[in-house]
């Protein structure tokens, strides 16, 4: 990636690079668990916050495109295994790494275009977008797609909740664990 | 990342939901009555007639549900999933109207009736 020069030299500290990625990974874990606690407000399948995907877009500003599939894909192997179904692991798959690469895409090529807002929803409409297609697969029913028009109106609202929370995140983050980083 | 709301976010925002309303537009569940109840359960699709009143036990993922077909309409009447989404889906009776159940992964879908041609057509 090309703004990496600060993340390159911080990935030489490898150490602190897997733990601070352990932190991000369980953290992502937790916004999964939590958000699974709220009950579904709307009788759409597949609809939820998103909130775990702060942390995956957050770790991949921080950490660069390695440390955000890490953060990303531990998450869903670990939800998957301690708390749902082996179905819902590879819907969650499907929509983890769309949301994934969208991000990153986001980052690579509009960094200096958008906003958390708008890489925010991107993300949460490539999540939608896996996830259904995912499901396709599994259903064998194209019929199954007819859930993604409100998914999609909906990941701009969830889309800005999630962007919201990056936004007010990214600086403060950002400044200790560079911070902390130069104190060695 | 900027810090402020810019026209590229709104940019997005917009493709979006365009691609939103064209879905929708292209996804269109007809407004016929379907004839058959197909069912999507650990890989298996069975069908079902609407016109004979039934109730049907699955169980996928270790989870069980119960499809009750009454009156030409399908519902999942019990379900012992996380969420209990598909029982809030109601009952569904068109061409191409479904209830899919995520955790249990089993999936339902009304078919036949005039309209699977028109589907064709429209694409």
């Amino acid at each position: 990636m090309k703004q990496t020069s600060s993340r390159d030299n911080f990935a030489e500290s490898s150490a602190k690079r897997i733990s601070l990625l352990a932190i991000f990974a369980a953290a992502a874990m937790m916004l999964s668990y939590l958000e699974g606690l709220i009950p579904n407000l709307l009788p759409i399948p597949g609809f939820k916050p998103g909130l775990a995907n702060t942390a995956v877009t957050l770790a991949l500003l921080l950490f660069g495109f390695g440390g955000g599939a890490a953060v990303s894909i531990l998450r869903i192997l670990l939800t998957g295994i301690l708390f749902s179904a082996p179905t819902q692991l590879f819907f969650s798959l499907g929509g983890g790494m769309f949301s994934l690469l969208a991000s990153a895409a986001g980052i690579r090529f509009a960094e200096d275009k958008l906003s958390f807002f708008g890489l925010s929803v991107l993300s949460a409409a490539a999540h939608n977008i896996g996830q259904m297609l995912a499901a396709w697969i599994y259903f064998g029913d194209a019929a199954i797609l007819g859930y993604l028009p409100w998914l999609l109106m909906l990941s701009t609202v969830t889309g800005s909740i999630t962007g919201a929370l990056m936004h007010t995140l990214f600086p403060r983050l950002n400044s200790i664990i560079k911070k902390g980083y130069n104190h060695e | 990342m900027r810090t402020r709301f810019t026209v590229w976010d709104g940019a997005v925002y917009l493709a979006v939901l365009l691609l939103a309303i064209l879905l929708l537009v292209l996804l269109t569940v007809s407004k016929t009555e379907g004839e058959t109840l197909s069912v999507t359960c650990g890989g298996e699709i069975t069908h079902y007639p609407l016109s004979q009143d039934r109730e049907l036990t699955l169980e996928n993922n270790g989870y069980t549900l119960t499809v009750v077909i009454r009156g030409g309409k399908a519902s999942v009447d019990a379900a012992d999933c996380p969420d209990r989404l598909c029982r809030r889906m109601g009952e569904i009776s068109r061409s191409g109207e479904s209830v899919a159940c995520l955790p249990a992964g089993i999936y339902i879908r009304i078919e036949g009736g005039e309209a699977n041609e028109a589907d064709f057509i429209a694409g």
